[in-house]
């Protein structure tokens, strides 16, 4: 099915769009939040959350890209469940809980301009990554959207591993200077 | 600012960004091995014809002969078989006689030894020659030279045996 039906079926709010979707990118997503993880249940879980997540959003949310949308669904969903799991790895809830309450009393804490900033940076960083040739920025976002290994990104892209290890350095350098230049650093 | 909000806010770039590199993990791998299986399936499939010619050939021949395909191969295999064993008769009729001298004589046979020269003399110095089965022989002594005509098939034991004896003519 095509993925524009399959966000048709969302917006129509017909289960089977979970079925399709789950059918067409269930190990894809799978692989996504495997890299993330590296656990099996949490990675079922993630994926699990996806759906539902994705359930959420369309609508009022239409994708132009049904594959990148939940990409980033699973990347969050995964990245937040690590988060989750290492606070609770390094002793219990009551740390992290005082280390957040403490949180709130540092500049730039959870205030609104923190939000703010941080879309700034999104939109910083995409402006960044369109001055990037296009072989760069796929195995930029490869390497730090995906969290491919370099010898996956580098057979996707086409590379030896050791050129896309210095397609990344360059990339990563280029990257420091333009938040330098946009005050950031 | 520090790695996490970085990476967040990549986490956060628009799907147009993504798009290309989503399309480029989703492409279908072909590994060195699987390269190896499709080159061999294609050997398999151009091979094909040819096999379907010699099947039909084969089809075709046996529908010519009026014997059906299964009986065919077994056909072609005794045909091939009896070719084979006419041949070699024909060399064996050319190359089956051989001169040897009587030792003994019995009844429907005699003790020969193969003269020297005689290919026969190879396989064994002594030869049962029986020739019960044929119509007419000639009074055989010990002594004689005789110029036996056979088969072709000596049994090799000790002494060897010649059975099927089609001719026997004293020379001397």
């Amino acid at each position: 099915m095509e993925d524009q039906q399959i966000v048709d079926l969302y917006w129509q709010r017909d289960q089977l769009a979970i079925e399709h979707t789950q059918k067409k990118y269930g190990r894809y997503l799978a692989k996504v939040a495997y890299h993330i993880l590296c656990d099996l249940e949490d990675c079922a879980e993630s994926v699990n959350d996806t759906y539902m997540a994705a359930w959420n959003a369309m609508p009022p949310h239409r994708p132009q890209s049904l594959c990148a949308f939940l990409s980033k669904l699973t990347r969050r969903i995964s990245i937040d469940m690590l988060r989750k799991k290492q606070s609770a790895k390094r002793g219990g809830g009551e740390y992290e809980l005082s280390l957040e309450e403490l949180n709130q009393c540092l500049p730039g804490g959870h205030d609104p301009e923190e939000s703010v900033t941080g879309r700034e940076l999104v939109k910083t960083i995409e402006a960044f990554l369109l001055t990037l040739p296009e072989k760069t920025r796929n195995v930029f976002i490869g390497r730090y959207f995906y969290m491919d290994s370099v010898k996956e990104v580098a057979r996707y892209c086409g590379l030896s591993e050791s050129n896309a290890k210095v397609i990344l350095h360059r990339a990563r350098i280029a990257l420091s200077e333009y938040l330098k230049e946009e005050g950031y650093l | 600012m520090n790695e996490h909000q970085i990476h967040d806010a990549i986490g956060d770039i628009s799907e147009e960004l993504i798009d290309p590199v989503a399309r480029l993990r989703q492409k279908k791998r072909y590994p060195a091995a699987n390269w190896v299986a499709v080159a061999a399936c294609l050997c398999l499939l151009l091979s094909l014809p040819f096999t379907w010619n010699t099947f039909n050939g084969t089809k075709a021949e046996s529908m010519n002969t009026g014997f059906a395909p299964e009986a065919n191969m077994s056909d072609r295999f005794d045909g091939m078989l009896d070719k084979t064993e006419d041949s070699a008769a024909e060399v064996i009729v050319e190359a089956s006689v051989f001169r040897a001298k009587v030792l003994e004589v019995d009844e429907g046979c005699v003790l020969v030894e193969p003269l020297e020269g005689e290919q026969e003399r190879l396989c064994s110095d002594k030869i049962y020659v029986s020739f019960g089965k044929l119509a007419q022989t000639p009074e055989i002594r010990v002594g004689d030279i005789l110029q036996i005509q056979y088969d072709g098939m000596i049994q090799e034991t000790y002494p060897a045996q010649i059975t099927g004896t089609y001719a026997i003519q004293i020379i001397e």
